[in-house]
């Protein structure tokens, strides 16, 4: 029985079209996922996440207030729950974003800028830090007003993630990519 | 085997005590800063020799009491030819309601002179090897230490963060440049109010100003009246680094008619140099100072200790590490009577 398609089938396939159709439609919907999917998958991974812990009554910032909150200069949630900074320790892509996009500084001022803040009693203690996201996801689960910087590809199902500027990871505009720190440098 | 059962409970119950105890006392952080350098003037004058200078040994402590009090102190000592002396430079009980509102009592560091709160006695925190003469440790200018309460907070409004700070306390000591540690000398309360303003668009810009006012008593004309307004901009991104600050005190004795004005600025500029690490930063200051000193009929309160001067510092501030800096500086003292010249050397680190 000849084939009517436009694809070329096995002879098999050809035999038998109704399990060729199906094959054709699931190579097709791969086909479809993987072009469609995939590059959204890769947009996602190079954006960088604000999870907070789920206590904390707020769905979004500002940039502008998302640095405020990571200087230290603010230190309460509209609510008045205590923010606790937890970062990544150096040399993580989450640290190195976090000093050339948020504070605009290098580790040696970044620390400088930490033990003064201490040291003016403007802070008590400078961020918790954490050595993989593993932990970041631990910590920021249990500890009230927590917040931290994640790889939007880390991020598991159930944390709470606050969006910038209105817009979640994987959006268009969105504020925090990995991409444009990296092309800056 | 009972024997060694008893041992047992006595040392579990000995313990108990203590574990307890160590659970409910408040934990405490001790960080520290120090520096150790060598002068050299071509001044011969007592006092003006050249040599190797133990800087300050300076130890700061933050607790937390509760999850919104906090302590903070900071414990200086200080080379003299006779030995050290230890100071109490803050010691501050915070209550944080808010970030608009916190409220502390404790001794600070007078927040008119933006210097003076940005560094206190962090050597390794500025640029620079010398503090600007306006406040200057031990200094008579601007009064570098105040006794009392503080309120002060952050108030976000129309894209600026607007901070402030009011306070009350005992204001200058017998001597000009002491705080009313044990009271007030004259049972006159100094008080403050800063303001200062960060727009969220020009981060890191901060621009502000502070008003002082005190009655201090003098030897010279007894009582005198005292007021201080000051100013500052700052941007602190060290590419560059640009600090100016102003203050102009007025004093009016009460015994006489006479008022004197005063006035004290500089300004200072740093960058941060790309190339080799980063590390390198030259910076330069000029501070001139002007002081009511007609002859026969000096400001009371600066009488003896300050004089006009202009003051130019320029240096090297290397980052060998991330904790330790290496600064070089030289400054020129211009009066009208002589120049000064003077080198500096000094390491400074913290711990």
């Amino acid at each position: 029985m000849p084939c009517g398609c436009r694809w070329p089938l096995s002879s098999r396939a050809a035999d038998r079209p109704g399990r060729a159709l199906r094959r054709w439609l699931a190579a097709v919907s791969l086909a479809a996922a993987v072009l469609v999917v995939a590059p959204l998958a890769a947009h996602a991974s190079g954006d960088i996440a604000v999870v907070v812990n789920p206590d904390v009554k707020v769905e979004g910032v500002t940039f502008t207030e998302l640095r405020k909150i990571l200087l230290g200069n603010r230190q309460f949630w509209p609510s008045g729950q205590p923010v606790t900074l937890i970062v990544r320790a150096p040399v993580a892509a989450e640290r190195t974003f976090l000093l050339k996009k948020v504070y605009d500084m290098s580790e040696a001022q970044y620390r400088q800028y930490w033990i003064a803040k201490v040291f003016r009693a403007e802070a008590t203690s400078g961020p918790r830090v954490v050595v993989s996201n593993v932990e970041s996801v631990e910590l920021v689960s249990v500890l009230s007003g927590a917040i931290v910087l994640m790889d939007a590809s880390d991020v598991p199902a159930g944390l709470k993630v606050l969006q910038v500027d209105g817009l979640l990871p994987g959006s268009k505009n969105y504020a925090l990519k990995q991409v444009a720190v990296a092309a800056a440098e | 085997m009972r024997r060694h059962f008893l041992v047992a409970a006595l040392l579990f119950a000995a313990a108990r005590p203590a574990m307890a105890e160590s659970e409910a006392r408040p934990t405490l952080k001790i960080g520290g800063f120090a520096d150790f350098g060598f002068w050299a003037t071509d001044q011969s004058a007592p006092g003006a020799t050249s040599g190797f200078k133990e800087g300050q040994f300076v130890l700061h402590f933050t607790s937390v009491l509760a999850p919104r009090f906090s302590f903070f102190g900071e414990l200086s000592m200080n080379a003299h030819d006779d030995g050290f002396t230890p100071e109490l430079e803050r010691t501050i009980l915070k209550f944080q309601a808010h970030d608009m509102l916190a409220l502390s009592f404790g001794r600070y560091h007078t927040p008119i002179n933006w210097w003076n709160v940005a560094f206190h006695h962090g050597q390794w925190l500025q640029t620079t090897i010398n503090r600007p003469d306006m406040v200057a440790f031990g200094g008579d200018f601007i009064p570098v230490h105040f006794v009392g309460a503080v309120a002060n907070g952050v108030v976000p409004a129309a894209g600026v963060d607007l901070g402030y700070e009011v306070g009350v306390g005992n204001g200058r000591a017998e001597f000009p440049s002491r705080a009313g540690d044990a009271g007030d000398v004259n049972n006159n309360r100094a008080w403050f109010t800063t303001l200062n303003v960060r727009p969220d668009r020009l981060y890191p810009l901060e621009v502000g100003g502070g008003f002082y006012q005190d009655l201090v008593e003098t030897a010279a004309s007894g009582a005198v009246d005292e007021q201080i307004a000051s100013g500052h901009v700052t941007w602190t991104r060290e590419t560059p680094e640009l600090i100016s600050e102003i203050a102009y005190i007025h004093h009016e004795a009460r015994a006489t008619p006479d008022t004197y004005d005063n006035w004290a600025g500089y300004v200072q500029a740093a960058y941060r140099l790309p190339m080799w690490g980063g590390r390198w930063k030259p910076y330069a200051r000029l501070e001139r100072m002007l002081i009511a000193d007609t002859p026969g009929n000096p400001d009371p309160v600066f009488q003896g200790t300050l004089a006009d001067h202009d003051l130019l510092t320029t240096g090297l501030r290397w980052d060998c590490s991330d904790f330790v800096a290496v600064k070089g500086e030289y400054q020129l003292r211009h009066t009208s009577a002589s120049d000064t010249h003077a080198m500096w050397l000094q390491v400074a680190f913290v711990f």
